[in-house]
């Protein structure tokens, strides 16, 4: 009888299913750190009467998995330490429906007990939903253990006096240039730039035939679009609102030149070379992508780029200049003073006291070790003596120095104009932000509109945003 | 053989002066406490997980939410809208994205149906990749597009550019430019997101209208071809009014779908460039998540409401038309002969001039490649089909069916497989 040597249909499923799984063993993301986290005996000594108790916990989802992995090991040490439950899940903060999520939650009474959101973008909307509860008690504890929390955090997490939230971990503001094509082009490596300076260098490193493509920014609707046109229109003297956050005064002589400034760089043929194909199309991924691909001579984007980098051994992390950001007419120092992700404690929660009793813990400095090393330079101490809790925050990367530096701001930073930064959390600057009303602005000024026209169009429409939120102007 | 049947005659109510039966049962009908404890949870659920919800929104429709407290604006959410460009523009792009997808999805899946229907090997492989696009999920699905349209990584552009057809595109003015920038460009935004919509879609189209030819009786086709019918005759009088209540509950159905698809457009471009494809249902979300202001975000889709109704009372209506044979077109039995002939090309009169009016830029592009896709799937069926009769002996392709199991692919719009077989 002939033997049958033909695949047959089962055998090539069963090998291609093994195959399949073979090539999945052999990928995989950086190892998580591994860090000896040790919950502090003061701590272990609040946790006793807590004992047996749980928390429920949200977590604004990291952008390193490691450091996501290294969150969860720390929750879970505590747990054991202390003898106490807590369940973390994670949520993605540029989903866009993070806070109307955690407000129904709230007003339906089936929240968790805290959470961690970026304080700049998250806890003011939470706070002026009547969302939160007073932490003021657990941060002067803290200040007294760690010293002075990030600066920037004054201004978000405080309302009325009183603390809304609890600094967790800093992340920076910046930006970042291929070092090595400035270099070729002797172009200077400085801690900042006015933009002006930066479009023009993107224009000299650009180079087309080789992939270089020397302005990685885009107008298109995404989170980065709506930090670079704000930076821009701030850093000019202009602003969305008033430093109260409750009037509109986009419509400016300084709003429209930051306007005509960008359009130009969009519409002049002579920055065509300089700009990538596609970039009319980019959003917040996209930019991630074309960097790390190599072919973006600079970027604006938080650390998680970097981070990607490093810990993936991306060639580009060599040739990354990360820099503060840029200055423009009305003010000689960048706009950057970072954000922190910061603990909040809901209305409502079941067990607040634990649940600050982690907030505590996690500030501390092996619990946020973990996550530091998994997401490297996007996860930073936000309590100046956590920086001297270990050498890794010293040494671990070049750019440490000056992102400590960056949680020292002095603030307000102030424009010619009499615009103070950081701003009071502003709703309806947040509406109208969300809602896209820069980045469509910018469109229709590629699109043919003069920019005095689009700025005073888009301050028509600012305007009905901010009297739906109540401020009447 | 046929038998016609007449409809019973409805049976009559009781006669209301019946003494035997009480005053709620002449009103309600002689069982109606039995009735009532059989559709009572219905009604209940219906309520519940339906009405409720519609009227909570309508009540939130006339609220604003002034930090954390909410506050009655009456219709002031609905009268925001009538100057609101993005809302204005946002269902615009609705309409536009709606109409085209559903044009190009009837055409290529009724193209795709009929071959799959005419064929006797590898109908099993060929229907599971017509049918692949179904099975993936969306979020896949947008980001693999985003990637094969990315100009500098993509692989639509190197294979159009290699192929020739990229620069070929450009100069009949189907893009404006080489290589082409699909999501970047304004132009193209739209076009490209209704491509992966269709491609998304046409599986859909498939098999529905595979089912629908499945059930066309093969005798009306073997009389057809005895009285000489041409292919373009047993299509144009058996096949398309064979199909014709599947079609318009498929069409109906999509287009619901397709109106109110947020997922796609938001994976792909966010509504941008700017808001070159923003439908009205990212207005809403924009509105009700992004600004918080759940009120004018129910404004925004309870304004659209009635639009949804109007295909669903349709959609109603043909279904039940379908459930019950016999049933003639009513509205259609109040026209004469001539209003009858003429009305299929007055609407398509008017839906030419209403997107011809929405969408300048892209109509005659659209008429062009869904043209250009026809002629080709009629051209490869001519050709087959004159190969496989020249195989098995016939004199013409067109003048008889195909026989001894051999099926010819020009009678694929217009042969049952049993006629043929």
């Amino acid at each position: 009888m002939e033997e049958k040597t033909d695949l047959s249909r089962r055998t090539f499923l069963g090998m291609s299913a093994l195959g399949v799984l073979g090539l999945a063993g052999c990928g995989g993301g950086p190892a998580a750190p591994q860090v000896d986290v040790q919950v502090p005996q003061a701590l272990l000594d609040q946790a006793a009467s807590l004992r047996g108790g749980s928390v429920g916990m949200l977590s604004q989802k990291l952008y390193a998995e490691a450091a996501n992995q290294a969150l969860d090991r720390s929750l879970q040490a505590f747990a054991q330490a202390t003898g106490t439950t807590v369940r973390n899940d994670l949520v993605s903060g540029d989903a866009g429906d993070m806070v109307a999520k955690m407000d129904a939650e709230v007003k339906a009474g089936t929240n968790r007990d805290l959470a961690f959101v970026s304080d700049r973008r998250f806890v003011g909307q939470l706070h002026n939903l009547g969302a939160l509860t007073d932490v003021t008690d657990v941060v002067e504890e803290m200040r007294k253990l760690y010293g002075e929390p990030a600066t920037e955090a004054t201004n978000y997490c405080v309302f009325g006096g009183r603390w809304f939230a609890i600094p967790y971990h800093f992340i920076a503001s910046a930006m970042y240039l291929r070092k090595d094509w400035y270099q070729e082009k002797g172009l200077p490596l400085k801690p900042h730039y006015s933009w002006e300076e930066l479009r023009d260098n993107a224009l000299e490193v650009s180079d087309p035939a080789k992939r270089r493509f020397g302005w990685g920014l885009t107008v298109n609707r995404s989170g980065d679009a709506n930090g670079f046109i704000g930076n821009v229109i701030n850093t000019y003297g202009g602003a969305i609102a008033d430093n109260t956050g409750t009037k509109v005064v986009f419509n400016s002589p300084e709003t429209v030149a930051a306007v005509t400034f960008i359009g130009d760089i969009y519409t002049n043929p002579k920055y065509t070379p300089m700009l990538p194909p596609g970039i009319g199309s980019w959003t917040d991924s996209s930019n991630n992508e074309n960097w790390l691909a190599q072919i973006l001579g600079l970027t604006l984007n938080q650390f998680s780029v970097y981070a990607d980098s490093k810990t993936k051994n991306n060639p580009v992390y060599a040739n990354t200049h990360p820099f503060n950001g840029a200055t423009g007419p009305a003010i000689d120092k960048p706009l950057a003073f970072g954000e922190s992700n910061s603990f909040v404690v809901f209305k409502g929660a079941k067990n607040p006291d634990l649940a600050k009793l982690v907030a505590k813990f996690m500030v501390s400095g092996s619990a946020l070790l973990g996550v530091a090393k998994g997401a490297p330079c996007l996860v930073n101490p936000s309590w100046d003596k956590v920086w001297d809790s270990d050498p890794y925050y010293t040494t671990g990367d070049p750019a440490f120095p000056a992102l400590r530096e960056q949680t020292r701001t002095k603030l307000p930073l102030t424009t010619k104009t009499g615009l103070s930064f950081p701003q009071a959390p502003s709703p309806g600057d947040q509406a109208a932000t969300a809602a896209y009303l820069l980045t469509d602005m910018m469109q229709s000024v590629i699109q043919g509109t003069r920019p005095a026209d689009a700025v005073a169009s888009t301050h028509a429409r600012i305007v009905q945003v901010f009297e739906q939120q109540g401020y009447k102007q | 053989m046929t038998v016609l049947r007449e409809r019973p005659a409805p049976a009559r109510p009781a006669p209301s002066g019946s003494s035997s039966l009480t005053a709620s049962q002449r009103r309600f009908g002689r069982d109606w406490r039995l009735a009532a404890v059989f559709i009572g949870p219905t009604l209940l659920l219906v309520a519940a997980l339906i009405l409720f919800p519609i009227v909570s929104s309508i009540f939130t429709s006339t609220t604003e939410r002034h930090g954390a407290e909410t506050v009655f604006v009456g219709l002031d959410n609905y009268t925001a809208l009538l100057g609101d460009t993005v809302f204005h523009k946002g269902v615009l792009n609705s309409f536009v994205f709606t109409a085209y997808a559903e044009i190009f999805k009837v055409t290529l899946g009724l193209i795709a149906a009929l071959m799959l229907h005419h064929m006797r090997r590898g109908r099993a492989i060929i229907a599971g990749v017509i049918l692949l696009p179904w099975v993936v999920p969306t979020v896949v699905t947008a980001f693999t597009w985003r990637s094969l349209f990315d100009p500098i990584f993509g692989s639509v552009n190197v294979l159009l550019t290699d192929s020739g057809i990229g620069p070929a595109l450009a100069a009949v003015g189907l893009v404006d430019r080489w290589p082409a920038e699909w999501l970047s460009d304004p132009a193209l935004a739209m076009p490209a997101v209704i491509l992966v919509n269709v491609w998304k879609g046409i599986p859909f189209f498939t098999v529905t209208f595979l089912a629908g030819l499945k059930a066309i009786d093969s005798g009306l086709y073997e009389a057809a071809i005895v009285d000489g019918a041409s292919p373009w005759q047993r299509f144009k009088h058996i096949t398309l009014p064979g199909l014709r209540h599947v079609m318009i509950v498929t069409v109906l159905l999509s287009s619901i779908w397709t109106f109110n698809n947020f997922d796609l457009i938001w994976l792909m471009t966010q509504g941008g460039p700017g808001d070159a494809t923003a439908p009205y249902v990212m207005v809403a979300y924009s509105k009700a998540i992004q600004q918080l202001q759940l009120g004018a975000g129910a404004a925004v889709t309870l304004v659209m409401l009635p639009i949804i109704g109007i295909l669903v009372v349709i959609l109603v209506r043909m279904m039940r038309r379908s459930d019950l044979p016999g049933t003639g077109d009513l509205g259609r039995r109040r026209l004469t002969p001539a209003q009858r002939r003429a009305m299929p090309w007055v609407i398509v009169a008017a839906s030419v001039l209403v997107l011809v009016w929405a969408s300048p830029h892209i109509v005659w592009k659209a008429a062009l490649v869904l043209g250009v896709f026809v002629v080709l799937a009629a051209a490869v069926g001519r050709v087959v089909s004159t190969l496989a009769a020249r195989a098995a002996g016939w004199p013409h392709a067109w003048s008889a069916a195909p026989a001894r199991g051999s099926r010819s692919w020009v009678c694929w719009a217009s042969c049952s497989p049993r006629s043929t077989g």
